[in-house]
């Protein structure tokens, strides 16, 4: 078992494909033996950032470095890093079995392990995630959800001080899935490594991190534990990507003892302020969770009269999507179990506390964000 | 079927006749006409080189006299030995530039549109056209000998865009993923092309340089000029061809070339379609 884990660290990288700029100014700090989970919307650069960590590609300006250490010029092939790569049907050697696929990274190294020892190790992490049987396949034969632990398969084996692995869960039905995030934990636990997990799925980010890296645009948005990216986002950007919100556009016309009164679509509502608040135009996020449906709204701070529109049952909570007088759009509230309040059609009463409504002026990292990006996320 | 008239019965006659046609059997026709244009010289010459009364006709009687005349005619032996040897050097020259092309056209890089226009001129360039200009190139402003040797630039600039285009359409377009992964695992440069990139693309490779070969063998127009003395067998069977008395050797050595060419290309287009067939299920 290797004790050892490497931390890494980024300072002001840029990366531009020609004249596309893909990263800006991204500078990280992962600490060894953490699980950091990088997550964004598509096109956000985090694939491109774990492959600046790598070396698969050079950074224009910035630099990286293990344990300290600048590792920037050194070549893929003398980092010694694990990388679980997201289009694995076109990294799997086609001509090479399972076995020989997943025992050539240990070939590679110089630690003269016996052939033996190969064929344990390698026999041990297949088992390890249920594909023993296709040890004598070649890749061709397999799903693709058999495919994609063979690639985890190959880099796991190495024992890497740090793995970066690109949405190595995607391609495994949601059973799988399930499984599978338990299964991360566990060896990351086991393997004491550093992992930097790229994902756009934010449920599987918020169940496997330790550090919560949150990428829109080329930058990053927030750097935090889960919780504190869940419940105290930086910007309406990270409040709307993490999790469920409904958002409501305003102003803010004074303070009050609880925060700030907003002049919203559905007039004025009391809000918490995050951030600078001045006099730009914000928006007021919501998590469906934190609001109440029925005669228990009565007794929070904003009440708002609505109409019934849909129930959705999701196994675990209810979702009733409500729309009200000068909203253009539906509201989603959730209450767990499976509560009723009426029929499509009917009038409910809504509210919410002003803690649970969050107003920021500041919408994201990146200049190019409106209000009207974030309302109709 | 329409079978309105439009007022001429004629018209809608013929559109009927058309129309009951079975298209495919036309085509079957068609496709044997056109077999049969192609093949039928090659076949006589391979018949008739049985032929007892020898380039007349008709078939007298089977003999294979003239294959015996064929292998103890020294000039017609030393030509296809000449043909052979040169064919040989050509094919690792040209198999080697073809493939380290080849390779190089998995990255993009500048003028490489250039570089690949360039590379078929030597196919599209008419043959005589080029064997006159290579000769005022090697003989006249360089002032080199005539002889075998000078023929291996010419013969590799003809057969250098056929070897790359096979290996283009050959590769698995996996190559350079491969190639990252094969980085990411701690291989070395010459680890990753000995390990991961030749056993895949190895059938092709050597497809390509069969196909390079027979190209080789049979090319007669580029070296012309520049053989002198040194006839290959292309320019032999030329020169006994046009001469006041043609032998029937002749027609024996067409056979045997036909045949050996035939299942040279028989051999590399199997090894190619194999390398294109397992590129493309990937």
């Amino acid at each position: 078992m290797v004790m050892c884990a490497r931390s890494v660290t980024t300072a002001s990288i840029d990366k531009a494909f020609g004249s596309e700029s893909v990263l800006e100014d991204v500078s990280l700090d992962v600490e060894d033996g953490e699980f950091c989970v990088i997550v964004g919307p598509s096109g956000c650069g985090k694939s491109t950032l774990l492959n600046c960590l790598a070396g698969l590609v050079a950074v224009d300006d910035g630099y990286v470095a293990y344990d300290g250490t600048d590792v920037t010029g050194r070549p893929v092939e003398d980092r010694d890093v694990g990388y679980v790569f997201q289009e694995f049907e076109d990294t799997l050697f086609p001509h090479r079995t399972v076995g020989e696929n997943v025992a050539f990274g240990l070939e590679q190294q110089d630690d003269g392990l016996t052939d033996a020892e190969i064929d344990e190790r390698v026999d041990e992490v297949l088992d390890l995630l249920n594909i023993k049987e296709t040890r004598e396949d070649v890749p061709e034969a397999l799903s693709g959800g058999q495919q994609q632990r063979v690639e985890l398969a190959r880099q796991l084996v190495r024992r890497c001080d740090l793995f970066l692995l690109d949405d190595p869960l995607a391609d495994l039905d949601y059973k799988l899935q399930k499984q599978m995030e338990l299964e991360m934990r566990r060896i990351h636990a086991e393997l004491g490594s550093t992992f930097v997990y790229v994902t756009h799925n934010q449920d599987q980010a918020l169940k496997l991190a330790d550090r919560l890296v949150v990428m829109n645009d080329g930058r990053i948005e927030q750097v935090g534990t889960p919780k504190t990216v869940y419940n105290s986002p930086a910007t309406a950007f990270v409040a709307r990507f993490v999790g469920d919100s409904n958002a409501l556009t305003g102003d803010v016309v004074r303070s009050s003892d609880v925060g700030v009164v907003v002049d919203s679509e559905l007039g004025e509502v009391s809000a918490t302020p995050r951030g600078d608040v001045g006099t730009r135009a914000g928006v007021v996020l919501l998590r469906p969770e934190r609001m109440t449906i029925g005669d228990g709204a009565t007794d929070r701070d904003t009440t708002v009269q609505a109409e019934l529109r849909g129930v959705t049952y999701t196994g675990e909570v209810t979702e009733f999507s409500v729309t009200a007088d000068g909203l253009d759009r539906e509201f989603i509230v959730s209450e767990p179990g499976r509560p009723s309040f009426g029929t499509p059609g009917d009038d409910v009463v809504v509210g919410w506390d002003a803690a649970d409504a969050q107003y920021f002026e500041t919408l994201s990292v990146s200049g190019s964000v409106t209000v009207e990006d974030i309302v109709r996320f | 079927m329409a079978t309105d008239f439009d007022g001429g019965t004629g018209t809608s006659l013929l559109i009927r006749t058309v129309q009951r046609v079975n298209v495919r059997h036309v085509l079957v026709a068609y496709f044997v006409l056109v077999a049969a244009y192609v093949y039928l010289p090659i076949i006589s010459i391979i018949g008739f080189s049985f032929n007892q009364g020898g380039l007349t006709f008709p078939f007298v009687g089977f003999t294979t006299q003239w294959y015996s005349e064929l292998f103890a005619n020294d000039a017609i032996i030393g030509s296809i030995v000449r043909s052979l040897k040169l064919a040989l050097v050509v094919t690792v020259i040209t198999t080697f530039l073809a493939t380290a092309t080849a390779l190089a056209y998995r990255y993009d890089f500048r003028g490489q549109r250039t570089i690949l226009y360039l590379l078929i001129l030597g196919i599209i360039t008419p043959g005589i056209t080029y064997g006159v200009g290579a000769a005022l190139l090697l003989l006249d402003i360089l002032q080199l000998d005539k002889g075998l040797w000078l023929a291996i630039p010419v013969h590799v600039v003809w057969t250098l865009p056929f070897a790359v285009i096979v290996l283009l359409a050959g590769f698995p377009p996996t190559l350079s993923e491969n190639e990252r992964a094969a980085q990411v695992l701690g291989a070395s440069k010459l680890t990753t092309i000995q390990d991961v990139i030749l056993p895949q693309i190895a059938p092709t490779i050597l497809g390509a340089a069969v196909f390079a070969f027979t190209l080789s063998y049979n090319e007669g127009t580029r070296s012309l000029l520049l053989l002198g003395q040194a006839n290959t067998m292309p320019l032999q069977v030329f020169a006994i061809a046009s001469s006041k008395r043609p032998t029937p050797t002749l027609f024996a050595l067409g056979g045997v070339t036909t045949v050996i060419s035939t299942v040279l290309l028989l051999v590399g287009g199997y090894l190619v379609v194999t390398g294109i067939r397992h590129a493309d299920s990937e």
